[in-house]
């Protein structure tokens, strides 16, 4: 059932500095809420049928519009039911959402993400920290960023197809985007996930804690290749990193 | 128990002057209110993220189009004269209104059909040949107004068909209710012109 | 005072073509819903055969394969990717437009709604007919994809745009399909809203409906007025996608080829479409609501518990729907402000679903209960309904969703409420009124076999997806084998393939039953289940359904076991002092 680390039926590993890990205790939660939840209705479900079959003998209970027991009943239930909810979903979700989706750090490493029918471009900004301008009209085969040679800012731009570094311990902030139709990055082990709309630049961002080999693939429906649009995600130390992104500056 | 002593709870109350039929164009009419509302919902929608959305007075003929607003709201006033007519059982005056109410919602179509010409020009000279798909500006403008104009066309013809019945004498002041519905129809189809004038023209 | 007599009812002769084909009468149209509605679902359920074995056996060509054209299939018979997309969007597509949908709100809805509030007929029979015929275009028309170039719609059966735009000829049929389907669906949800106003027999106050009643009323306001959102979602994306407009396409560059459109918004079309969606989702799960609440009062002899709550759950479902629906785009780059509201209303509306189930229970329990098949699919309703709506809860939270959208956790999720609720529901409603529809009993043994069959193959198939979600398993996804950290679930795929094999052919048992008893079923009583409904009082519903009168009503549907009543029902036209 496990295979190359990867279980077939629960979480892959988490190697997420931060909201990461409540995403999966919060999981956990729910996932023994609405156990013991259903185990209690199942149960009483079938308890019902058993202890209340059928016996020509007998009537049922003939319980009739009790407005006050209902009443009390339907108060109850509500209660019951929104209390456990907002504290679960809502203590889970409020503030860690925003946080997730829309408070990257200041100081957080920029690179940009380029989804298109059937792969991942990713351009880092290089040295000078500027990301070199764009045109439309530029883009082809070899420049799927539509890079303006021109723009001195763009000299040290490193492109990539398919693969993905960052360093480990670092924020990253992805300015994502998206070529052609819907696609949408996701990392399972960072457990973030966001739609790539052309048309639109949103930012994603996330902090790896530990080394390794990983994926990055695509979560929405994009066409015949859908299945086939993964990219290596690589977490390395920086020296690595930087070593590996000079070596990339210089193809 | 005597049966003829239950009344039908369809025919009591407020039901009771409500007939099926009357209950069913309202009904109709508050589907048709949501087709409209998500098309001026999605045209301001795109209106207010847009980064280059041209000025609606510049382009569009707002004069001619308020004095067509005049007329098809006008229409509405007749049509309602014509049920008033018939509910005194006077048969010319009806008539005579609803011909009045075809010809000034057909007045319209045709005010509108001369626009859509001009406005094809325009549309192709700022929007690079293509005065229909060129920018979202125009395929709006289309086709909220080619949606409300189908409407308007529908309701010619209904209204024709209720004006060729009229006129064999089908209607009386004890039986007017096929009249009554499509003058339902009828004021729909103007006042929600109202929602989709303001929207493209004024606001 | 509305009298019809007996002769303006059989007034009119009818031929076969009248009968059978062109009929106006609601019981009739109500099983051409019910004959074509289940055909869908059987292709619809083939669809899926085919999609199960791509997972399950991905190192063996597909049964049949090598008779498919080569859009589909290569020259050995393997399912090419691009063919893998038509089968899940068409599946999809087919099951909710064509099966789920029309079987509720078409073979429930007109068969049973006017015979319940004791009506000769829908308000409009005429209308009724059109929004058959309207279906059956529609389903043409969106079929028709599989012999076009290009095939058959690949977009999913949410059809995003930009991808849906693009798209070729298949999609467009698709896109037209769909808007014919929706005025169909909009006609009826009319006849019904206005039926329910004006024809109830003397007597039949509001108070006194049924549930089933109930629940296709308050259905068909949902659809009044969500349908005609996805008609104008529709009519762009028709436009986007075959007259070159921009509603949802800003500029793109497709196969290295900058396009021409600009300005438009592919988020938009999520909010139109899923504005429609969501209350679609409730449109096909509350007729069945209304279905098995009487179900299972009739066969716990019992009144249903909470009568006046279990109505306002549905109202406030019905109300509420229109409020959740971005809790579908969480991940689509929604603003966060937007993104709370719709969490918290989807937490809300999840009270009346639990209230509903509460009653349930209430009612079972101090019942005397008989486990005939409906309602055994009726007790299988509530607890796979209620597993679907728990799995919801993962998906609710705005930041649990982030891991679990997009995956096999929510295909498990919609199956459980689509299958484990709905079709369950199909199911008891089917088997609860064959009786009255073909005059004829189903078979009890194959029913009893149909259903453990069904229902343990169900949760093998679907309660494993949960666990492919966990492991981070995207959807529609051709070869899950391109991914390493998903290779270890090719056990799982293939486990749940051989389930879901076993699954589709015990439905076959249910094709047999139905079909050989409707001709050689056992003659049935006008009453097998000792129920009280109107529905029940007359043996075979001709023309008109009741004779020279229509009944009178003289109390509610739920007086079961009452204790001055001899026996343990009380038809709602059999008047006994002192009982209202």
């Amino acid at each position: 059932m496990k295979e190359n680390g990867y279980s077939s039926w629960w979480f892959p590993p988490n190697i997420s500095a931060n909201y990461g890990q409540t995403l999966d205790q919060g999981t956990v939660i729910i996932t023994w809420v609405t156990m013991i939840g259903g185990i209690v209705v199942i149960g009483l479900m079938l308890f019902a049928v058993i202890r209340y079959r059928y016996r020509p003998d007998r009537k049922a209970l003939y319980l009739h519009g009790n407005f006050k027991f209902e009443t009390t009943m339907l108060v109850l239930v509500t209660v019951f039911t929104l209390g456990g909810e907002f504290f679960v979903l809502g203590e889970i979700s409020e503030g860690v959402w925003d946080k997730i989706k829309y408070q990257a750090p200041e100081d957080a490493m920029e690179i940009e993400v380029l989804a298109e029918q059937f792969a991942w471009n990713i351009r880092y900004p290089g040295d000078d920290g500027q990301f070199g301008e764009t045109d439309n009209e530029l883009v082809d085969e070899e420049n799927p960023f539509g890079i303006d040679e021109d723009d001195s800012a763009a000299e040290d731009d490193v492109v990539t197809r398919g693969l993905i570094h960052v360093p480990v311990n670092v924020p990253v902030k992805v300015k994502l985007r998206s070529k052609d139709v819907i696609h949408s990055f996701f990392i399972p082990v960072l457990r973030i996930k966001q739609d790539a709309l052309p048309g639109e630049t949103i930012d994603v961002w996330f902090q790896a804690k530990e080394t390794g080999e990983y994926h990055l693939v695509c979560a929405e429906l994009c066409g015949l290749g859908h299945t086939t649009m993964k990219a290596g995600f690589v977490v390395e130390p920086l020296e690595e990193f930087q070593s590996w992104l000079e070596e990339k500056s210089e193809e | 128990m005597n049966e003829t002593t239950i009344p039908f709870p369809g025919e009591e109350g407020r039901l009771a002057k409500l007939s099926s039929a009357k209950l069913m164009m309202w009904v109709f009419l508050a589907s048709d209110v949501m087709g409209f509302a998500s098309l001026i919902a999605g045209y301001f929608y795109l209106r207010i993220l847009s980064v280059d959305w041209p000025d609606s007075g510049e382009l569009l003929n707002v004069t001619l189009t308020s004095i067509n607003t005049v007329f098809l709201l006008s229409s509405s006033f007749t049509m309602g004269s014509a049920v008033a007519a018939i509910k005194r059982n006077d048969q010319k005056g009806m008539l005579r209104q609803l011909w009045l109410t075809i010809s000034l919602g057909s007045l319209f179509l045709m005010l509108q059909g001369y626009e859509y010409f001009e406005l094809s020009l325009v549309f192709s000279e700022v929007f690079d040949e293509r005065p229909f798909s060129g920018h979202v500006f125009a395929s709006t403008f289309f086709l909220l107004t080619g949606f409300h104009a189908a409407h308007v066309l529908a309701g010619l013809i209904y209204l024709g068909c209720i004006a060729v019945a009229a006129g064999r004498g089908r209607y009386s002041s004890e039986n007017y209710l096929a009249l009554d519905i499509a003058g339902l129809f009828w004021h729909f189809v103007d006042w929600i012109w109202v929602a989709v004038f303001l929207s493209l023209y004024i606001i | 005072m509305t009298t019809v007599t007996l002769d303006t009812v059989q007034s009119h002769k009818e031929s076969f073509l009248t009968t059978y084909v062109f009929s106006m009468d609601h019981k009739m149209i109500g099983k051409q819903f019910l004959i074509a509605s289940f055909l869908m679902l059987f292709l619809g359920g083939c669809l899926a055969m085919a999609v199960r074995w791509q997972l399950g056996f991905p190192d063996t060509p597909l049964p049949g394969g090598t008779l498919l054209p080569e859009t589909m299939v290569d020259e050995d018979g393997f399912m090419l990717p691009e063919f893998y997309n038509v089968l899940f969007s068409m599946h999809a597509s087919i099951m909710i437009f064509f099966a789920v949908i029309p079987l509720l709100n078409g073979w429930f809805a007109n068969f049973v709604l006017p015979l319940q509030i004791g009506a000769r007929d829908m308000a409009s029979p005429l209308l009724n007919m059109i929004s058959f015929w309207f279906y059956v275009l529609a389903g043409i028309i969106v079929l028709s994809g599989f012999f076009v170039e290009g095939g058959a719609a690949a977009a999913g059966w949410t059809s995003y745009p930009p991808l849906s735009a693009l798209a070729g000829m298949g999609q467009t049929l698709w896109i037209i399909g769909v808007m014919i389907l929706g005025f169909s669906s909009i006609m009826g949800s009319i006849n019904y809203i206005t039926t329910v106003f004006k024809l109830r027999a003397p007597g039949m106050a509001f108070g006194r409906m049924p549930l089933p009643v109930w629940a296709i009323f308050i259905t068909a306001f949902m659809t009044l007025l969500a349908t005609p959102v996805l008609t104008t979602a529709m009519i762009m994306l028709l436009l986007d996608n075959a007259f070159g407009t921009s509603f949802f396409l800003p500029e793109l560059i497709v196969s290295g080829e900058l396009t021409e459109t600009s300005g438009g918004k592919p988020l938009l079309y999520q909010h139109i479409f899923w504005f429609y969606s969501h209350p679609a989702v409730y449109i096909m799960i509350m007729p069945a609501f209304g279905v098995v609440s009487e179900v299972i009062s009739v066969f716990s002899r019992k009144p249903i518990f909470g009568y006046k709550m279990m109505v306002g759950s549905l109202i406030s479902i019905a109300g509420m729907s229109f409020i959740v629906w971005a809790h579908h785009m969480y991940q689509s780059g929604l603003n966060a402000t937007a993104a709370k509201f719709f969490m918290f209303t989807t937490i809300v509306i999840t009270i009346p679903p639990t209230i509903l189930i509460f009653n349930w229970l209430a009612t079972l329990l101090g019942g005397n209960i008989r486990l005939r098949v409906p309602m055994l699919h009726a007790l299988a309703f509530l607890s796979m309904f209620m597993i679907g709506g728990l799995s919801g809860l993962f998906l609710a939270s705005t930041y649990g969703d982030i891991f679990f959208h997009d995956t096999y956790f929510v295909v498990a999720h919609l199956h459980y409420v689509l299958f484990g609720g709905s079709l369950f529901g199909i199911f008891a409603g089917t088997t609860y009124w064959f009786p009255k529809a073909f005059g004829r009993m189903m078979n009890q043994r194959l029913g009893q076999i149909h259903f453990w069959l069904t229902l343990i193959f169900f949760n093998l198939t679907f309660f494993t997806m949960h666990f492919l979600g966990f492991a981070g398993h995207m959807r529609r996804i051709a070869e899950p084998m391109n991914y390493p950290f998903l290779e270890s679930t090719q056990g799982l795929h293939t486990f749940i393939t051989i389930s879901a094999l076993i699954l589709g052919a015990s439905q076959l048992i249910f094709a047999f039953n139905f079909i050989r008893s409707i001709f050689r079923g056992k003659e049935a009583p006008a009453n097998p289940w000792d129920a009280n409904t109107l529905e029940w009082s007359v043996k075979n519903p001709g023309h008109g359904n009741w004779g020279l009168s229509v009944p009178i009503v003289y109390h509610g549907p739920y007086e079961y076991s009452h204790p001055e009543v001899l026996e343990d029902f009380l038809p709602q036209n059999r008047h006994q002092s002192g009982i209202i």
